[in-house]
Formats: C-alpha cells, sequence, structure tokens
C-alpha cells in the first residue's frame, strides 16, 4: 500500500511549485497510474516516493512504514521498494546476472549464494530473458534492458514496485507488447504498483485506477472508464483521447428530463448533467468524443424529432483502417466525427449528426477557456464551399 | 518588385546550360574541393612532418655548435650513445617520473574531490570554489611558478619567514618550505593542473546518467556502495583518458620546471631538451638537444596509445538517456566543516596567495617582508619605469600579434581539416586526421626545437622574428583547433549544406554562404581560446626567443631570470594576468565546452 498526503515539492531555482498538496492511497496490489503531461509533477512525485527527491511537506507511508513526514526521511535504500526507470539504468559495467543480482548483494538481509542465484534466475524467467544471464548488460537490445531492468526492480520482492515512463523509450510495436507483458507479470505478482506515464493509451489500457495530473495537482482520480467516460473538466476531456469541444452559453435547466439545455454556435443542444454548477446565461463547454457522434448519411433515416440532430456537409474524410475520420461542417463550425472505416462519403455530401445527450459533458467555462474551442484554421480550409 | 525582376532579366534570357556546360561546371566543383584537400594536406605536412624530419635527421648528425648541415657535419648515432650512457640521462628521466607522477596524484585527487563536491553535494560556496578554480585557467604557468618562488623560497619566501617564528627556529635559518625542490615542484605542478583536470573529471560526472545511481539507490545500496559500485567504475573510462591527456601536458610542461627546477638544480626532460639549445656557456648542440627531444617525444606517445585505445571502447559504455534530473545532491552533515576547510585552504593557497605575492612584490622597491615599514614604502615606480619602457612597448605589440596571428592561422587550417574529416568521404581523411592530431602528442620544446632548426636551415626570413613563434604556436594548437571545429561543424546537420547545394550554390558557395555564418560563433570561440594559450606560452616564445620578438612571456622570465628586477617580474607579471584572466573568462562565458581544452 502507498498512502501519500499533502505532498508538496518546492524547486529552489524558480520557487516552482513541482508538487502541489498531492494526496492518494494506492492499496494492496493496485495498478495505480500517474497520468499527464510532461511538467505535472507526476514524476517528481514518484520520485518523492522512492526517496530520490525530498519533499518540502506531506507525508508517505509505504505499506505500514512513513518514510517521509516532517520529522521522517527514510533514505532510499532503506525503502522496500523496487524502481524501473525510463533510461532503464542498466550498468553497462556489469552482466546481466551481475545487474539482477545487485539489489539482492548489497541490502540489509543478504540471502545465500545459492538463494541469490534462484531469485535471479526467477526473476529473469519471469521477463523472459532467462538464457541471457552471463551477456554484458549493453550487448542487450533496447527491449531486453527494458525487461532487465524490470527484473532487476522485482528480484527483491519489494512491496512497492515503481515504474517512471518504462514503455516510452521502445518502439511503437514493441511497446504495445510490454503493455500486455507488463500488465500481466504484475498481475502475477500481486505487487502495489505505481506507474507514472504520459501515454494515455498505458494509462487506460494497465492501470487499476488513474490520476490525472496537471500544475502539480490531480485533477481528476478514476477508474480507466471513469476517466474516459466521465472527465470532470475540459483538460481532462481534452487529455485523454480526442474530443469535441464547443462553447456555448447555458440557457435553462429542465428538471424532468434530467438535461439542461445550451446554445451553441450551430444550434441548440440538449446534455444530459442536471449537477453542473451554472446559471442560465453563463458561459459552457461541450464536449463529445468522435466516436460518440452518430452520422445519419442516409436521406430515408428515421430521426424522427429526436433532439440534438443538426444538418451537416461532409469537409474532410481521413481514412485510418481502423475508421474513417470526418471532418463535418455544421453552420461553419467544424466537427469531427469517428465511423466505420467502409462509410464512403465525398466531399460535400449532405448528412445529418446527432449527439446524443448521454454521450455529451459539460463544463463550466473558468476564465479562460483552456482548450481552443474548434481549428479555425481547419474549418476555413475544410469549409465547402470554399 | 519591378526593379528585382528587371535586374534578373538578363539571366533569365540566357540559354540553359547543354550537357557539355554541365560537365565542365561539375568538374569545376570537384576540382574546388579536391584543390582544397590537396592544399591542406599539403599545409599541414608542411608544418607538422617536415620539422619533425628534420629533428629527426639532426639527432643522427654530429653538429657540436655547429648547424645540422654545415659542412663537415657527419651522420652519427653518438648524440643516442651520449644519451643512454650518460648517467645523468637516468636521473633526468627518473626526475621526470617522479615530478610527472606526482604531480597528476595532486590534481587528480584534489580535482575528483572538488568535482564530486561540487557536482554532488550541497558544499556551501560551492560557486566560489568552482568560479576561482575555472579562473585560474588565466593564470599563466610561468607566472604562478615565480609567484611560489617568492613564497616558497628557502631563504626569504614569504611564507617561511612566519612559519620560522611559528615553529620557532631561528629566524635566519632557511626554510621549512623550499620551492626549489622536487616536492615543490610537484605541488606546483599539481596545483596548476587542476582547473583543466576538474573540467575533464566534471565533465565525466555530468555526462554520467544519474538514473544509474538512483537505480542503486532503489536497490537498497548505501551511498558509499553506490559510489563504489556504481559510480567510480562508470566513471572509471573518463576518468583514465584524462589521465593520459593530463600525463601528455605534465610530461611536456616546462615553465615550472624551469622557473623552480632549473634553480633547485632538478633538471626533467623538457628543461634539458632546452638547456642543450640554450646553455649558459657554450654553443648549442643541436644535435644531442634532438635525441633528448626524441627521447621525450617516445615517453608522452606512450599513454597515448593505450588512451586512445579506452577512447576506442568507449561505446561500449553508451547506454539509452532518459529524461534528465538535476543530480540529487548529497548531505554532507557534519562532513560539511573539512570539506568546507580543504576548499577554502586551496582557494587561498591556489589563488589569493600568489595574487597577492604579486600584487605586493610589484609595489615594493626591491623585494621585503610586509612590515610597518615596507607598507610604508609602498610605491607605484615599478610600474611606471616598466610602462613606458619601450621593451614592455614592443612585448605588449609582439604579443598582440602573436595571439591574433596564431588563433587565425589554427583556426583557419582548423576549420578546412575539419569540413574535410566531417563531411568528405576523400582517401586522404586519414592523413589528415593523423596530421591534426599529431600536434597533440608533441611536446612543446619538441615543436619549438624542431621549427627552430628548420627555419635556421631554410633561406626563408622568418628566423629571428615573431613569424617564426607564430608557426610554431599554429602548429602546436591545430589540434585542439581542428578538435573544436570538429565538433562545430558536426552540429550543422549536412541537410543544411545539401539543401544549399540542391539550391544551385557550387561548393565554394555553400562554404562561404552556409557553413561559415553557421561554424562563426564555433570559430570565435575557438580564435579567443587559441589566443589566449599562445599569449600564456612561455616554451615555444623562449626557444625561438631573440630580443626582436620579444612577447610578454619572455619579458617576465627575463626580468625574473635576472633576479635583481622582482619589483619589475611583478609588474609585468600582473598585466599578464589580468589580461588572461579577463580573456579565460570571456572564453568560459562564450562557451562553457570549448574552455575545457584550455
Amino acid at each position: 500500500m502507498i498512502r501519500v498526503s499533502e505532498l508538496v515539492k518546492i524547486y529552489q531555482t524558480g520557487g516552482v511549485r513541482a508538487v502541489d498538496d498531492v494526496s492518494f492511497t494506492v492499496e494492496e496490489g493496485e495498478f495505480y497510474t500517474l497520468l499527464g503531461p510532461s511538467g505535472c509533477g507526476k514524476t517528481t512525485t514518484l520520485r518523492c516516493i522512492a526517496g530520490l527527491e525530498r519533499a518540502n511537506g506531506g507525508t508517505i507511508e509505504l505499506g505500514d512504514t512513513v518514510v517521509v513526514s516532517d520529522r521522517v526521511y527514510v533514505p532510499p535504500y532503506r525503502r522496500d521498494i523496487g524502481m524501473v526507470f525510463q533510461s532503464y539504468a542498466v550498468w553497462p559495467h556489469m552482466t546481466v546476472f551481475e545487474n539482477v543480482a545487485f539489489p539482492l548483494r548489497v541490502g540489509r538481509d543478504r540471502p545465500s549464494g545459492s538463494s541469490v542465484k534462484e531469485k535471479v534466475e526467477t526473476a529473469l524467467g519471469l521477463v523472459g530473458l532467462g538464457s541471457y544471464e552471463d551477456r554484458m548488460a549493453t550487448q542487450l537490445s533496447g527491449g531486453q534492458q527494458q525487461r532487465l531492468s524490470l527484473a532487476r526492480a522485482i528480484v527483491r520482492e519489494p512491496k512497492v514496485l515503481l515504474l517512471d515512463e518504462p514503455l516510452s523509450n521502445l518502439d511503437a510495436r514493441l511497446r504495445e507488447r510490454m503493455r500486455g507483458e507488463l500488465t500481466a507479470i504484475q498481475r502475477r505478482l500481486g505487487v502495489t504498483t505505481l506507474f507514472v506515464t504520459h501515454d494515455q493509451i498505458e494509462a487506460l489500457s494497465m492501470s487499476d485506477r488513474i490520476a490525472v495530473m496537471d500544475g502539480g495537482r490531480i485533477v481528476q482520480e478514476g477508474t480507466p472508464e471513469q476517466i474516459y467516460h466521465e472527465p470532470v473538466n475540459e483538460f481532462v476531456a481534452s487529455f485523454i483521447g480526442s474530443t469535441n469541444l464547443f462553447l456555448g452559453t447555458f440557457v435553462a435547466r429542465n428538471e424532468g428530463a434530467r438535461t439542461v439545455t445550451v446554445d451553441l454556435a450551430f444550434g441548440r443542444l440538449d446534455v444530459e448533467d442536471p449537477e453542473v454548477p451554472v446559471e442560465p446565461g453563463g458561459q459552457v463547454i461541450v464536449a463529445i468524443r468522435p466516436e460518440n457522434v452518430v452520422l445519419h448519411h442516409d436521406g430515408h433515416d428515421a430521426v424522427g424529432d429526436r433532439p440534438n440532430v443538426v444538418d451537416a456537409r461532409i469537409g474532410i474524410g481521413l481514412f485510418t483502417g481502423n475508421s474513417m475520420e470526418y471532418y463535418i461542417e455544421v453552420e461553419g463550425n467544424l466537427v469531427q466525427v469517428r465511423a466505420d472505416s467502409r462509410l464512403k462519403l465525398d466531399r460535400g455530401d449532405p448528412v445529418k449528426v446527432e449527439m446524443r445527450p448521454f454521450d455529451c459533458r459539460i463544463f463550466p467555462v473558468h476564465g479562460q477557456p483552456l482548450v481552443r474551442v474548434g481549428s479555425r484554421r481547419l474549418s476555413a480550409l475544410a469549409r465547402v464551399d470554399a | 518588385m519591378t526593379a528585382a525582376s528587371e535586374a534578373r532579366a538578363p539571366e533569365v534570357r540566357e540559354p540553359s546550360p547543354g550537357p557539355f556546360a554541365r560537365l565542365v561546371e561539375r568538374a569545376r566543383n570537384v576540382q574546388a574541393r579536391t584543390l582544397a584537400i590537396i592544399g591542406i594536406v599539403g599545409v599541414l605536412i608542411w608544418l607538422v612532418v617536415g620539422p619533425v624530419t628534420m629533428l629527426v635527421l639532426t639527432s643522427f648528425r654530429a653538429t657540436e655548435g655547429r648547424l645540422p648541415i654545415s659542412p663537415g657535419v657527419e651522420w652519427t648515432l653518438d648524440n643516442y650513445i651520449t644519451v643512454l650512457t650518460n648517467p645523468s640521462t637516468y636521473t633526468v628521466l627518473w626526475n621526470t617520473f617522479l615530478f610527472a607522477g606526482g604531480a597528476l596524484v595532486v590534481s587528480f585527487a584534489l580535482s575528483i574531490t572538488f568535482a564530486w563536491l561540487i557536482e554532488r553535494t550541497d558544499l556551501p560556496f560551492r560557486g566560489l570554489l568552482f568560479v576561482v578554480i575555472i579562473a585560474s585557467i588565466g593564470l599563466p604557468n610561468v607566472i604562478a611558478g615565480i609567484a611560489y618562488a617568492l613564497l616558497l623560497n628557502p631563504s626569504n619566501g614569504l611564507l617561511n619567514i612566519p612559519l620560522r617564528a611559528v615553529l620557532g627556529m631561528d629566524p635566519n635559518a632557511q626554510g621549512p618550505l623550499n620551492a626549489y625542490t622536487l616536492p615543490g615542484m610537484i605541488f606546483v605542478q599539481g596545483i596548476t593542473l587542476v582547473p583543466v583536470t576538474y573540467l575533464l573529471v566534471a565533465a565525466a560526472f555530468r555526462a554520467m546518467d544519474t538514473a544509474m545511481e538512483d537505480a542503486a539507490a532503489t536497490s537498497g545500496a548505501p551511498y558509499r556502495t553506490v559510489m563504489r559500485r556504481i559510480t567510480l567504475p562508470l566513471l572509471t573510462p573518463a576518468l583514465l583518458a584524462a589521465l593520459v591527456y593530463q600525463f601528455v601536458s605534465v610530461i611536456e610542461s616546462f615553465d615550472i620546471p624551469l622557473v623552480l627546477g632549473l634553480r633547485g638544480g632538478v633538471p626533467v626532460l623538457s628543461t634539458t631538451v632546452f638547456v642543450e639549445t640554450q646553455p649558459s656557456g657554450g654553443l648549442p648542440n643541436y644535435g644531442l638537444a634532438s635525441s633528448y627531444a626524441i627521447l621525450l617525444l617516445l615517453i608522452a606517445i606512450g599513454p597515448l596509445l593505450v588512451y586512445n585505445r579506452v577512447l576506442g571502447r568507449g561505446d561500449r559504455y553508451a547506454t539509452i538517456t532518459g529524461h534528465s534530473y538535476l543530480p540529487r545532491r548529497i548531505r554532507l552533515g557534519a562532513w560539511k566543516v573539512p570539506a568546507l576547510v580543504l576548499s577554502l585552504s586551496f582557494i587561498v593557497i591556489s589563488f589569493v596567495l600568489p595574487a597577492l605575492v604579486m600584487l605586493w612584490t610589484s609595489l615594493q622597491p626591491f623585494y621585503a617582508v610586509p612590515s610597518p615599514e615596507s607598507f610604508s614604502r609602498i610605491t607605484l615606480d615599478a610600474y611606471g619605469e616598466v610602462l613606458s619602457s619601450p621593451r614592455l612597448q614592443r612585448a605588449v605589440i609582439n604579443t598582440l600579434i602573436l595571439g591574433v596571428a596564431t588563433g587565425l592561422g589554427a583556426m583557419v587550417v582548423g576549420l578546412l581539416v575539419s569540413w574535410i574529416l566531417v563531411r568528405t568521404r576523400s582517401r586522404l581523411r586519414f592523413v589528415l586526421d593523423v596530421l591534426a592530431f599529431t600536434p597533440h602528442a608533441m611536446p612543446g620544446v619538441l615543436i619549438g626545437l624542431s621549427i627552430l632548426l628548420i627555419y635556421l636551415v631554410l633561406p626563408l626570413p622568418v628566423y629571428g622574428t615573431i613569424w617564426i613563434i607564430v608557426i610554431a604556436l599554429g602548429t602546436q594548437y591545430i589540434s585542439i583547433s581542428t578538435r573544436l571545429m570538429s565538433s562545430g561543424i558536426a552540429q550543422i546537420r549536412n541537410e543544411l549544406e545539401e539543401a544549399g547545394a540542391v539550391s544551385g550554390a557550387a561548393w565554394g558557395a555553400v562554404i562561404r554562404r552556409i557553413v561559415l555564418p553557421l561554424v562563426l560563433p564555433a570559430f570565435l570561440n575557438g580564435f579567443l581560446l587559441v589566443f589566449l594559450l599562445a599569449i600564456k606560452n612561455l616554451t615555444l616564445a623562449l626557444i625561438l626567443f631573440t630580443p626582436e620578438s620579444i612577447v610578454m612571456s619572455t619579458l617576465v622570465w627575463n626580468y625574473w631570470d635576472i633576479g635583481a628586477d622582482t619589483a619589475e617580474t611583478a609588474v609585468v607579471g600582473m598585466l599578464m594576468v589580468v589580461i588572461t584572466l579577463v580573456l579565460s573568462v570571456i572564453v568560459r562565458r562564450l562557451n562553457r565546452e570549448t574552455a575545457q581544452l584550455t
């Protein structure tokens, strides 16, 4: 278990609050991810937990041990952790075996020689490097160094496994495979794991829970499904996956239908979110994922008098293999729609788009919207009558 | 708009060149490149191979006071027989090894400690320590030697007098410390080697991915284990390389053995070569001097071969890098006090005391210990006298010519050599590489002697002028200028030049319009660096010295060598130090990397 409360880290140069009052708990055996853009404080948080940075405030507990508080600072080598670094930090002057055996040989309770060999072999076997023991570490490929680094981190059977962007130096194909392997190894060992990444796919696919960080704070914590489908603000909505964001004006709350009505540049939408704390006339942002926008291209499609259906025309279609990405013009606004990859529509074709109330999210606008709403340049270029 | 199109009009009307014309054009381009390559190889052969050949030939000639090709001079092995059978040769060799080994131990022990303290710990005042170490690069060795001679000479060294009082010794006795001894030389040379050694070691610390250490810490290793099992083994290749680099520097070191060793009767190889060319009595024996110089060359080359092998295996340690972090700073805790005492003592001993003693001496009519009487005698007379002397004026002008000409010459050759090395597939690249690197292994006294010999023999009006010193210094610094420009050119992506070529620029135009503007900053840095090195250099200026070609470094030495003019020595020394310190700070400011080679 990892319990972090009110963690603060201020860098002396510039006085930046790299980590600003961060609290979270990773349950026993859980795979927990800190996700965010670079500079959001996720790696600093991880390094505070490892003891590689000294926090300026807050407490950190690993299992039952307090390792950081106002009075306590346990140095890294006294913490029951294993860590994988972004650069792998495989020691080039040692063999594969010596690299993995190192944590067993320098720790406080050193197992006997035969037990060291056994543990190293088990760890190397688990990551699939069983036959590489005698190689020099630098003779391994990038992917193998990454596995070696993982074996070294788990060989002590630590209470906590810390992963600092371990997949970001791998090429795309290998990264995909390692996502699966790393998750499988973690589930097999049942080790409490804290994972730091800027890659949303890694976070969504591997984690039990995710904390999205921005500007040194956690902005949303939840399961991958919650993070993806129920983002709490425009930052989370736009950082994870692709999202259409529309600036609009709050019109009214429809108590009976549990929806709210919003005026957008291209028309009026009903959005299912009765809780949003906005007064009529206030500015809001409406978000909808491209795959949730329903495209009605057959004139005979019965849309009836369903809400949130607007007329539109196809602007640009991009074939990506597993889908068609259409940029659709709705009264001068551009809406991104992900459709079946076999759907073939031409520039200028008239269509109807439907944004179902339960697919839309609505956020109040605080000051300047973080995300520029829509791409004016692309809108201008994709305009049908241009 | 219209004016531009009108100006272009005649070009447009010209018929496009036929295939034959295009071939001629291509041949011209190839020729320009090839000619440039052949020309540069020729220049390097002239500068490097010519003098060395002359030196080797001379070592087989029975000169004895004559020039090597004078009538009546014969081929002989006598010089080598003399060198190898003379017992004093072995004394000199032994001195050289003790001197080199001792100075390297002193400088590496200090540099590794300081590099670790500054790069990795929370030592207070580490910024000040860093500045002092770096600024010391601007202190010419000859002046450091003189300053320590003033501080530590056995009879009236400014440190010895209070020390005798503290130790209860007879005030008129000698010692207790003596700069004119082998330990004195080792100490002073060790201190003067610290800045460059520090930069090499600190660069190694910085180049290391600190995740390597972090990984060991998170694996359960306490700091001492991390240091022993991870940090030191990973630093070893870089430290070995630095050791060999500095071994060459200390083996060829001339200034401090000259100032301290000759008076103290501790000859080393470099001063032995010098004494044979400029004996105090009798005529120079160039043949014998050449044999000693070749012995010196052999000793300097050995470790360089090892150095290249170490470098060759460097990629064994190449690793993947991740996002870089400011390395964690180790809290020194109770060790803060000894670390601080060591650092402050170093600042005082290596910088403050030498600077103060030079200042003090320059303000005294004659050499005296600080006391109420001597304080009342403080005067600027020596400054007035030196500044109005025509010798100083000539020395300053000569020094300027020397610095500018050497800097420009070495950098232009370095630029062309580097471009060929980095960009072409020419078969002459290997030759160029070897030729441009060779001067690095050549001790200064050897370059000086061989240049002296060749221009004594050749009927060119160079000997006795400042230009022979320029040629010698230019030769010596080709290896540095080439290294600097190679990294400068390697940073310009090849596509930039190719884009120029496909836009229609010929080779000359690509070099002039694209390469030159882009490498200009690196070129200027290198120029200032070579300028600084050239005006600090005493070795070559002294071997090739004539009263006409006096420069500031030889002027300092002349005043000092006479013995009576300590105030004048100190005045010229102060002037020189001010110039070189300012220059070294500018160089450092402009480019942190280039300063590593000072």
